[in-house]
């Protein structure tokens, strides 16, 4: 799992952002889209993604 | 979707921007919409009758209040149920149905004259 | 619509009209929704309160300048008018009480754009802060006398909206609005033609009916529109940005802004471009694709955004030059100059245009759904923008340009 499969293209990019302004989390933007994510972390994003869509 | 027959009257609800709320009526435009207005008027109950121009075109708006408006004359062949935010879906369906009757009803008096 | 006790609105004559000195602007629901989303993205900023008592602010000056008797009339007469539901105000006294929203745009509308789902908190935050305000005005107090929560509301899925409003001891700070903000530069007139005549489409707007219906709601162009309070969204969003200063997120904060006026302008423009008023007005007069962008910005200049000129236009770039754009005028009203721009929904407003217009190509009547955002947000030939001219950091006006 990474970055560009969470969030891909310009859509994806600003639900990254918003997932940044959710766990305030500025560093997000510097991990590298196509690094595999670490498992913890994926699940976080995913997790927060789902929150956000539930709000 | 399959194509729809041009004498066809079916409705058409808006999924998108008003989901559910508006929900366009087509029938065969050779139906003047002014036909519609009288039976809809009875059809519908109390309303409260208003009208917009829209560059050459008059929309006539048929307001049952806390139930719909029927905007009639936007443009041919359709009229607009924009239905109060506190119906039901149940009660908006129903509603579309009797509004198909009706047109339906209409088109075959218009058919027998 | 049976006539309603309001005060008199004032145009400003450079696409501005005020009520009771407040600026009124349209946007439909899915800018309020998107837009609140984004504030409350982070519980930790605080921005409910923000919401709250920025809506506090402007009405109570709205509803202080309306030289209406009747004042509890007055106050659910102008919620209904401008397209925030029903309001019943009933059961306040001078300890205050249960106020009760059978209809709401903020309980029912932002469902409708959140595609149907209720939402875990409550989103009548402005509803509240509308209580509140209207309490202190009914009782002759100042903005802050009374505070207020919510009990229920529509959005949650409760049958209506109640609000709790409670006198406070000593009355809440709450930062002014300024109105109208500072007069500013004459409007320039249309210099890039086009075969739109804008004061035709104008004077065919003008005609149409506006107000909120019975339910106090104004659905128009496919969307739930709200006549809305400029200074609300003003002090919102720039207190949103501020409250982000330092935080190394700063610049997403104002991304996100700009992205809710995209998100407005692919719903509400959208709309227009697909309404039967647009048919019958506007579209006869469309000869060429530029057309539709002339045209689109002739009917901006009915929301009350201020008045928007086409500066420059070819497929790959629009510039347009917004005079007294409601963003930059709440900016200096408030703060004075800005160091940076900050006219987010008009930057967002202008891609999205740009967005519809070419990669979208809302000339052929598609459907405004998830999926077709999708095709024209991810298109190559999508649209970026940026303001390369500030009036809120000292020009005469802003300008704002969109290009790919």
């Amino acid at each position: 799992m990474t970055m560009d499969d969470l969030f891909p293209g310009n859509i994806g990019r600003m639900k990254l952002t918003r997932v940044i302004l959710r766990l305030k989390r500025p560093d997000l933007r510097n991990v590298p889209p196509s690094q595999a994510l670490d498992p913890a972390l994926a699940e976080l994003l995913r997790k927060t993604i789902k929150d956000l869509e539930a709000v | 979707m399959s194509p729809r027959a041009v004498d066809e009257v079916y409705a058409e609800r808006d999924e998108r921007c008003l989901r559910g709320l508006a929900t366009r009526v087509h029938f065969p435009a050779r139906l003047e919409v002014t036909r519609l207005e009288a039976p809809l008027t009875a059809l519908l109950g109390p309303v409260v009758r208003g009208t917009e121009r829209l560059g050459e075109r008059e929309v006539v708006r048929l307001i049952r209040q806390f139930v719909v408006e029927a905007r009639l004359g936007e443009r041919s062949g359709q009229l607009m149920l924009h239905h109060r935010a506190c119906t039901t879906p149940e009660s908006r369906k129903a509603l579309e149905a009797r509004v198909i009757s009706l047109i339906s009803a209409v088109l075959g008096e218009a058919a027998a004259a | 619509m049976s006539a309603r006790t309001l005060g008199a609105f004032t145009p400003n004559g450079k696409g501005r009209v005020a009520l009771g000195g407040e600026p009124l602007v349209f946007h439909c629901n899915h800018y309020n929704y998107f837009l609140q989303s984004t504030l409350l993205l982070d519980p930790s900023l605080g921005m409910a309160d923000v919401i709250r008592d920025a809506a506090t602010a402007v009405v109570w000056n709205c509803l202080q300048a309306g030289g209406v008797s009747d004042r509890r009339q007055h106050a659910e007469a102008v919620f209904s008018e401008l397209g925030f539901g029903v309001i019943d105000l009933s059961q306040l006294t001078e300890r205050g009480g249960t106020v009760v929203t059978p209809s709401s745009h903020y309980g029912q509308a932002l469902v409708v754009a959140n595609e149907g789902k209720h939402f875990g908190e409550m989103q009548n935050l402005f509803d509240q802060g509308y209580a509140a305000a209207a309490a202190a005005y009914l009782f002759g107090l100042e903005a802050g006398a009374f505070s207020a929560r919510g009990v229920s509301c529509m959005s949650t899925g409760a049958a209506r909206g109640e609000i709790s409003v409670e006198r406070c001891a000593t009355p809440r700070a709450i930062a002014p609005s300024p109105g109208m903000g500072p007069a500013s530069a004459a409007v320039t007139p249309i210099s890039v033609p086009s075969n739109i005549d804008e004061p035709a489409v104008l004077a065919a707007l003008a005609t149409l009916d506006f107000s909120g219906n019975e339910e106090g709601l104004i659905p128009r162009f496919g969307v739930i529109l709200t006549r809305h309070f400029a200074n609300f969204y003003n002090r919102i969003s720039f207190e949103f940005v501020r409250r982000m200063a330092g935080s190394g997120m700063e610049d997403d904060a104002r991304a996100l802004l700009v992205e809710a006026g995209h998100r407005c302008a692919f719903n509400t423009f959208g709309g227009i471009m697909t309404s039967a008023e647009w048919d019958a007005v506007v579209k006869p007069q469309c000869k060429v694709t530029e057309d539709w962008v002339h045209g689109m910005v002739a009917v901006v200049n009915a929301l009350g955004w201020g008045t928007w000129r086409v500066a420059k236009l070819d497929p790959a770039t629009l510039t347009i030059a917004a005079h007294d754009d409601y963003e930059s005028m709440g900016f200096l009203g408030m703060f004075g100059t800005s160091t940076q721009p900050v006219a987010y929904l008009l930057q967002g407003g202008v891609r999205g245009l740009m967005n519809l217009v070419y990669p979208g190509h809302i000339s052929a009547g598609p459907k405004l759904d998830t999926a077709y955002y999708a095709r024209v947000f991810e298109s190559p030939e999508c649209f970026t923008s940026s303001e390369v001219q500030s009036r809120a950091q000292g020009a005469d006006c802003t300008h704002v340009t969109a290009s790919r």
